[in-house]
């Protein structure tokens, strides 16, 4: 049985989908926004957070380290990241649950079990599954078989894609959704691969062969990151992309997804810094002419999502 | 904070804001007239010496009619004043007589007048009231007081200051008004066959139902007459029209059948009034409004003498007249009813034949109560398979913007519960809730806030052998030390054998209470409101209704499974927990040295909540124990003691009063809430948790709270609000689920109103089972509430 790995698993999600849905998270994406609000779902292996409030200083973490990779400064506990071959015992140790591992490999048995649970809710909504991430296609065989089990249960499935992958990768994923759900970001190449690490020519392209195809419903999501996305030029361009593409009316809509901050406090956890400055949130006004100026050039409806 | 909201019409908005500000006032009009009517009838019949009680409080309650007021009739002198009902007991009003303006739950003003009136009337009822007539039965059974010290059950919150949860038929009044139901009881008086052997008493029972009746016709005569005199005097020819309307309309009502909307609004509050001044009843319903009222309304709209707006703002001005009732109660008793709440339950949405669900006035009603943002009513609705989309739709964005308000209720699981209790089908069809979640007719009076039991405790007592760790009193049976139970069965049984010795307590403490009050406080006038009661002349506490139940709700269930689940996986089966050391543990309550096995308690078993077979199969296992328990008792009026699970805040009452439990949680820290789970532990989110309530029977119980908490952000958005819709109907139509209500706030909200409460007036929190205004809550019971699971979603 193949297994993946995964880094959460969120039931009553209301916003990636139509219904009521159980999202999975996968773990591991190729891009690297800087904005992104899930880091930990980025790297492809499990990872040692720290909650650094947690954190007692109580050296416990530092006796039962096979590889002696922490140190307790100041009351605080640091682990090198070198040595550390992320065997866990400091998280269980860790008596105020500071340390813990993001990132557990699962079954699609087990995954199934899980699903399956929300099942009435599913009927009763519209809703299903929806698999995102990090970036699923990173694990399309695991994916393609969980998606699979699950439509053939009758359960309706969707994916939530940033559009960088193989198109082998992503049709195999494909061939068991049913709605897509994928970003597009940046419509400049060159920018694309400053902000995110890689150039958007596959993205673009995988988007075009999926609507060509015409056997999925897409609907193509627009992060709006102040001082990044939300140029005039930006969103103009990838509106007119959109509309190029999508002759056969694949894309349902486009929903535009302000920025917020939610995601900070994870990027010390994992040791690493946030690069993106901060920024006052979005007002409603603000998204409400971005998503005017959307609609003059996409020919779909542009929908805001909720701003916290 | 929108407290002045500009979306109802200036005379709502000014009556709404008087109420606002209008600070609780002690009374003293109700406890004085009482007192000397007493006096007047020492060694009358008791159905005689209670009516006249009530005509005596009726002739002498102050009149007055406000500047806006479209519907008159105040229970008190002042706006939000409580009246004091010494029958019930006075002993606590003597003690706390001079610290009720300054207790932390609930605070009163009192003026100097009122507390030498009250205190001039407190001799003459030492010894004569209910509560010290009950304490002094309790001498005959230590088990009782014993019971009730260790927090093993509560009894007698409510016979302190009276009882209610009843559903009146004031549908039939508005039909044939007083007048008409006066001249049959008139009749059956007259045929009363001298041979019946109950002769005397049917005869003092229908005696004074006669002379209630003239006392409440009386009342709004008086108030006819004030009507046209400030009509009289009144310059602004509108108002001076109002006035003269009123006039008209309490000449009529209640006395006649009602003939308009208007009327028949008016009859309903003076009706209601007169149920709470004779009680000072929680949790006395109006019923099914929007089914008993719809005649007048579309004869009204018909002939074009009532738009919608009107309507609405007649319904408006009568539900602001539920907020004027406020329940004063002693101050153990305020922590656990927090919030001067009265329960006063309006039911929308009921089915009727031909599966069609509420009707034109359910949305006029739910728009009133989404723009006043008010505690009162208790709003309920019916969510059956056939509720309409929209219906549902409204009352969630209702809900989202009062927030909280209605609750919703499973048509399904009532209407197999009550069906399984024997209520015939007829009478099912009609039901409507009274207080929280009770199910109940025209012919039933179902005690509800008889008992509350500590399921925790029972798990506690068994683990200590029937000793109570906290006060070191043997209170329950001894069932041996758990170190030699060997088995988890064997605990199981222990537990078993304590909860069946606590409830046998609590139904005896139950049942001498019931006595007690048959024998020394009726109510003519709820009775004369009860079919069966008329047509049997026996009065309601006497089990002049058919259906006569007594309910005993359990408290602290997701404890005592998680409990469970702990002991049967980290000692029984994976042996990584030593009984002895558990218990231990507990002893020291987690301290020190024994914060690890805290640690083990909370990580290394399941919990309640997140649809995890383990653990909720031992929440349905504790919860079957319980009903059994329950069910094998019968009360004084023939009727059957019915399980639920509605907790109030007896979980923070018994939480003090029970040690650490072993599912990591500290002594005297709350228990949980109905069949909430334990805060903070169903991390699984909204569809977790009620998938686990969903596999409780909820069949057997009369009624089953499930407090949710919600962030507004989960159901902001039109698709948001539509998957929402969704799931309550996936709860409470596929899988049976009873009732459910929701907290729509932030606790950053709530923080923000506990430092700036001036600010936050109007701002409403669901607390077990109905809405309070979050800055009358005491401190503890606020942060109880914050710290309920937030499912914050992002």
């Amino acid at each position: 049985m193949v297994t993946g790995l995964i880094f959460n698993l969120e039931r009553y999600a209301v916003h990636d989908g139509p219904g009521i849905r159980t999202l999975v998270f996968t773990k591991g994406c190729p891009l690297r926004c800087i904005w992104c609000s899930n880091p930990e779902g980025q790297k492809a292996c499990p990872e040692l957070l720290l909650v650094k409030e947690r954190c007692s200083g109580c050296g416990r973490c530092i006796n039962v380290c096979p590889r002696k990779a922490i140190v307790v400064l100041s009351g605080l506990s640091y682990t090198d990241k070198d040595l550390c071959i992320k065997c866990g015992k400091c998280v269980k140790e860790c008596p105020n649950q500071a340390r813990q591992v993001v990132g557990t490999y699962v079954t699609v048995d087990w995954l199934w079990s899980e699903v399956k649970k929300d099942v009435p809710f599913y009927w009763r909504s519209g809703g299903g599954i929806t698999v995102g991430g990090g970036e699923p296609t990173t694990q399309y065989e695991f994916v393609a078989q969980l998606l699979g089990k699950c439509r053939g249960m009758g359960i309706h499935t969707a994916i939530e894609t940033c559009g960088y992958a193989t198109w082998d990768a992503m049709q195999e994923v494909l061939e068991h959704t049913d709605l897509v759900l994928y970003d597009l970001k940046v419509f400049d190449p060159s920018i694309h691969e400053q902000l995110t690490g890689k150039p958007n020519n596959v993205i673009h392209g995988n988007l075009e062969r999926i609507c060509q195809a015409n056997r999925w419903d897409v609907i193509v999501r627009i992060p709006i990151i102040p001082g990044y996305t939300d140029s005039r030029d930006n969103l103009v361009n990838l509106a007119k992309f959109v509309a190029t593409v999508n002759r056969e009316g694949s894309v349902k809509k486009i929903e535009l997804i302000p920025y917020h901050r939610l995601g900070v406090a994870k990027y010390e956890r994992l040791g690493r810094k946030y690069e993106l400055q901060e920024h006052a949130l979005l007002t409603e006004d603000e998204m409400d002419r971005f998503a005017k100026l959307v609609m003059q050039y996409a020919g779909v409806g542009v929908y805001c999502q909720s701003l916290q | 904070m929108a407290s002045t909201n500009g979306s109802f019409s200036p005379r709502v908005a000014k009556i709404r804001e008087s109420l606002l500000h209008a600070k609780p006032e002690l009374c003293s009009e109700r406890a004085v007239a009482v007192t000397e009517s007493y006096q007047e009838t020492e060694g009358e019949p008791l159905f005689i010496r209670r009516a006249k009680a009530l005509g005596k409080v009726l002739d002498c309650l102050p009149i007055y009619i406000l500047p806006e007021e479209l519907l008159v009739g105040h229970p008190s002198r002042v706006l939000r004043g409580a009246q004091v009902y010494p029958e019930f007991g006075v002993r606590w009003l003597e003690q706390e007589l001079d610290t009720v303006e300054q207790r932390k739950q609930d605070p009163f003003v009192i003026t100097s007048e009122t507390k030498g009136r009250l205190r001039a009337i407190i001799p003459y009822w030492k010894g004569r009231t209910l509560d010290e007539i009950v304490a002094e039965a309790f001498n005959y059974l230590p088990q009782i007081e014993a019971g009730k010290e260790a927090g093993v059950f509560a009894v007698e919150q409510n016979e302190k200051g009276g009882i209610g949860t009843v559903l009146l038929n004031y549908p039939e009044i508005l039909t044939k008004g007083i007048n008409g139901v006066k001249r049959e009881v008139a009749d059956r008086l007259e045929r009363l066959d001298l041979g019946d052997p109950e002769y005397f008493k049917r005869a003092t029972f229908w005696r004074g139902c006669l002379i209630v009746c003239d006392k409440v016709m009386g009342l709004a005569q008086r108030y006819a007459e004030l009507a046209q005199k400030l009509a009289d005097s009144e310059l602004n020819p509108i108002r001076k029209q109002e006035l003269e309307t009123i006039s008209n309309i309490c000449s009529h009502v209640p006395a006649a059948p009602a003939g308009n909307f208007h009327e028949a609004l008016q009859a309903v509050w003076f009706l209601h009034m007169v149920a709470c001044l004779e009680t000072n009843g929680t949790g006395i319903s109006l019923g099914r409004m929007d089914k008993y009222l719809l005649p007048f309304y579309e004869r009204d709209i018909a002939s074009g003498h009532l738009s919608r707006e009107e309507a609405l703002e007649l319904v408006q001005c009568f539900l602001l007249k539920l907020n004027e009732s406020v329940k004063f109660h002693d101050n153990e008793s305020a922590v656990i009813n927090a919030g001067l709440q009265t329960f006063q339950n309006i039911t929308l949405g009921g089915v009727d034949s031909n599966k069609i669900c509420g009707s034109a006035l359910t949305s006029v009603f739910l728009d009133a109560i989404r723009l006043l943002r008010l505690p009162q009513c208790h709003a309920t609705m019916l969510v059956s398979p056939w509720t309409p989309k929209d219906m549902l739709r409204q009352a969630i964005e209702c809900i989202i913007e009062t927030p909280g308000q209605p609750a919703l209720m499973g048509y399904n699981a009532f209407i197999q519960h009550l069906l399984s209790s024997g209520v015939s089908w007829p009478e099912v069809r009609e039901f409507a809730f009274v207080g929280c979640v009770t199910p109940s007719t025209y012919r039933m009076w179902n005690r509800a806030g008889a008992v509350y039991f500590n399921i925790a405790k029972a798990l506690e007592l068994a683990l200590n052998d029937g000793v109570d760790p906290l006060s070191g009193k043997q209170v329950g049976c001894s069932t041996g030390s758990p170190t030699s139970f060997g088995t988890f069965d064997r605990l199981i049984e222990a537990f078993q054998e304590q909860m069946r010795i606590g409830v046998r307590i609590a139904v005896a403490a139950s049942n001498i209470i019931e006595r007690i009050h048959a024998e020394r406080v009726t109510y003519p006038f709820l009775s004369l409101l009860l079919p069966d009661c008329v047509e049997q002349g026996l009065d309601v506490t006497h089990g002049g209704c058919r259906y006569n139940f007594t309910r005993v709700m359990g408290v602290g269930l997701a404890n005592v499974a998680n409990s469970l689940a702990a002991i049967k996986k980290l000692v029984y089966e994976d042996r990584r927990l030593d009984m002895k050391d558990l218990l231990e543990a507990l002893q020291h309550n987690f301290e020190h040295d024994f914060e690890e096995i805290r640690r083990l308690l909370l990580e290394g078993a399941p919990k309640f909540g997140n649809d995890n077979d383990y653990v909720d199969g031992l929440a349905q296992k504790v919860s079957q124990l319980f009903f059994d328990e329950v069910e094998r008792y019968t009360n004084i009026r023939g009727g059957k003691f019915l399980p639920a699970y509605q907790s109030l805040l007896t979980n923070l009452y018994f939480g003090w009063k029970t040690g650490a439990t072993p599912d990591g949680r500290l002594a005297r820290a709350p228990l949980a809430d109905t069949i909430s789970p334990v805060h903070g532990t169903d991390v699984v989110g909204l569809t977790g948790v009620t998938k686990s309530a969903a596999k409780l029977d909820h069949v057997r119980s009369d009624g089953t709270i499930l407090n949710m908490k919600i962030f507004p952000l989960l159901v902001f958005g039109e698709e948001q609000i539509q998957a929402f819709a969704d799931f309550c109907r996936t709860y409470l139509v596929d899988l049976g689920g009873s009732q459910v209500q929701f907290n729509v706030v932030s606790g950053e909200i709530l923080r923000e109103a506990q430092r700036r409460p001036y600010d936050y007036l109007d701002l409403m929190v669901r607390v077990t089972g109905y809405s309070a205004r979050f800055v009358e809550l005491c401190k503890e019971v606020q942060e109880d509430i914050i710290g309920r699971t937030e499912h914050q979603h992002w």
